[in-house]
């Protein structure tokens, strides 16, 4: 029996409440702690004898006492009465009575990117995320919140940060464990991040979870070049997939596959009814993928349920040369682009499509301040992802990030600036310890 | 609403004895919370009295508050209040008395508290012997080397 704190005789140490009948002393301390303030003594905890002393001798003390303490069998019995002897060492403190499991609950509740502070603590400690019961809590309680990967290669070592809106923090988070090779972010979802890269002539994919430091190469395509490509995550089955589309340099149409982590493989489907020329914009919610295709500008969709392309004929807004698809929490689908891009009047606006009207609906348009400030010069590139219904900005140029909160309608910068200028790539992420690779 | 839970119970009240012997008496549907009460009442339908043998009067006192006013601005201010010895002695009775909605409000607070503190901090907190040795310590430092900045000062 192990417990969180000094002594390792904690049964011995404990002084058990006379009218208690049942008390368990197993891997989970399930004390029956008599502690109270100090009553002049001086220590946090008073002694047990001096307890033992001054209690009332209450008249249920003669009575069988049924206490059931939560999760007790009634069948385990333990020798209670173990009266501590003014010699035995006394936790000076009650917290080192803490049962495992509640410490678990506890720190199961600190940010994850914290947890790794906290393993310096002691051994015990240290393999707290090796721990199932730490796991399952962890699995259970809220996620952190939305934080944002900025990921950039320079030459040899990956320098990626990340920014967790919860504790508007930057975090410069180690990514040395993966390959030299991997180079391009694909995107991030249920907290695995996916990157591309050659390894000599051949395309590799993996994914990885950057908190536990696992990485895994995927098998490679049937159709195996550089794609365009998605990552979802099925939280509730412990599964994710991978979609690959068109081919990103010669914008060539192969047939559209599918990873499949349960089994482990590539499945071929459809080719997508191409178009001239596909955009490198994709979306994917609620089973369907979502494609942005240019000249004319439009949009398709494949449907993951029954393995076919669909063209969706909701007619782009005038004026726009390309936009970004972002998926919102549900059905949500946004389209969010620049308008008038060589006059005065430029902007940055969103649309949201209405689903049932096959039609985009402007919902929001980036306020000037912000827009002048997060492009220096008008035709910069900006770069768009979203989670739920928070879209970020980042500028090309200029390292800076923009968040928007559809719902809310407030626009607010990301502070500090480890967006490395050009050469990064981003997207949102959620730090969670059990996202399996597997 | 928590206020209602008192008025629209049956007029059953049930007696709680504390371990230093306080008496409370409560509203049945307001003790059933508790399910370790429940589970007593299950079994001894006619008792009156119930003792809480784990349980201080000081602290029973604030559970059974925390029963009848729960709701989610009241459990943003609830922990405020306490210090940390008390909050562990709360979320063991609230672990005990077996009060889901208390133990997770008090494990919230508590990893709030210590989030953002260092080891040692931590360490002094939950008296926790390093035995770490110095190397051990140094590499795990390193190793996550970025997880230390911007610790709040103890």
């Amino acid at each position: 029996m192990n417990c969180v704190g000094q002594s390792s005789e904690l049964g011995s140490s404990l002084s058990i409440v006379e009218s208690v009948e049942n008390v368990v002393f197993g891997g989970d301390v399930r004390c029956c702690i008599q502690a109270s303030p100090p009553r002049g003594n001086g220590s946090r905890n008073t002694s047990p004898m001096g307890r033992v002393g001054s209690r009332n001798t209450s008249p249920s003390r003669q009575k069988v006492v049924k206490t059931k303490p939560r999760g007790l069998d009634e069948e385990t019995h333990a020798t209670f009465g173990k009266v501590v002897h003014a010699d035995v060492q006394m936790e000076d403190n009650i917290w080192a009575m803490l049962p495992e499991d509640l410490l678990h609950e506890i720190l199961a509740r600190v940010p994850p990117f914290l947890i790794f502070r906290l393993r310096s603590v002691c051994k015990r400690w240290n393999l707290l995320l090796q721990d199932s019961s730490f796991l399952k809590f962890h699995s259970s309680v809220p996620s952190h919140g939305p934080c944002v990967l900025s990921f950039c290669k320079n030459s040899v070592i990956p320098q990626c940060s990340v920014y967790s809106l919860p504790l508007k923090t930057w975090y410069r988070m180690c990514f040395t464990f993966l390959p030299h090779w991997a180079i391009w972010l694909i995107g991030s979802s249920g907290g695995l991040v996916c990157f591309s890269g050659c390894e000599g002539p051949t395309f590799y994919i993996l994914v990885c979870n950057p908190l536990t430091q696992t990485w895994r190469k995927l098998p490679c395509m049937h159709f195996n070049q550089q794609r365009q490509l998605i990552m979802v995550v099925d939280r509730s089955d412990q599964s994710f997939k991978v979609i690959a589309t068109n081919d990103i340099c010669s914008d060539k149409s192969f047939p559209t596959e599918i990873y499949d982590s349960k089994e482990d493989r590539w499945s071929v489907h459809q080719r997508m009814p191409a178009s001239n020329l596909c955009s490198s914009k994709m979306a994917y919610c609620d089973s369907r993928l979502y494609f942005e295709t240019l000249s004319p500008l439009g949009l398709m969709m494949y449907r993951l349920d029954i393995n076919c392309w669909e063209h969706i004929p909701a007619k782009f807004p005038r004026s726009l040369l390309d936009g970004y698809l972002v998926a919102g929490t549900q059905k949500r689908l946004f389209l969010v682009g620049r308008i008038g891009l060589y006059s005065t009047l430029q902007s940055i606006k969103i649309w949201e499509l209405d689903h049932a009207k096959i039609l985009w609906v402007e919902i929001s348009r980036m306020p000037p301040k912000y827009f002048r400030s997060l492009l220096r010069l008008s035709a910069e590139r900006f770069e768009c992802f979203g989670l739920d219904n928070l879209i970020c900005f980042t500028s090309y140029n200029q390292g800076k990030g923009l968040l928007f909160d559809v719902d809310k309608k407030i626009w607010s910068w990301i502070g500090g600036s480890a967006f490395q200028s050009y050469n990064n790539q981003a997207c949102f992420y959620e730090p969670r310890f059990d996202a399996s690779i597997y | 609403m928590a206020e209602e839970k008192s008025q629209a119970s049956s007029s059953k009240m049930l007696t709680l004895k504390a371990s230093d012997g306080v008496l409370f008496e409560v509203e049945l549907n307001i003790a059933k919370e508790m399910k370790t009460v429940q589970a007593y009442i299950d079994d001894c339908e006619d008792i009156e009295t119930i003792p809480i043998p784990n349980v201080l009067g000081k602290h029973l006192a604030i559970v059974i508050e925390y029963i009848k006013k729960t709701n989610e601005e009241y459990d943003a201010e609830f922990e405020k209040q306490w210090n940390m010895d008390d909050l562990q002695l709360l979320l063991l009775a609230a672990n005990y008395l077996n009060i889901s909605g208390l133990q997770e409000c008090l494990c919230k607070a508590i990893a709030k508290r210590i989030e953002n503190k260092s080891p040692e901090y931590v360490r002094k907190v939950f008296n926790i012997e390093n035995d770490h040795s110095p190397e051990e310590e140094a590499k795990l430092r390193k190793e996550y080397k970025w997880a230390f900045e911007g610790v709040d000062k103890d």
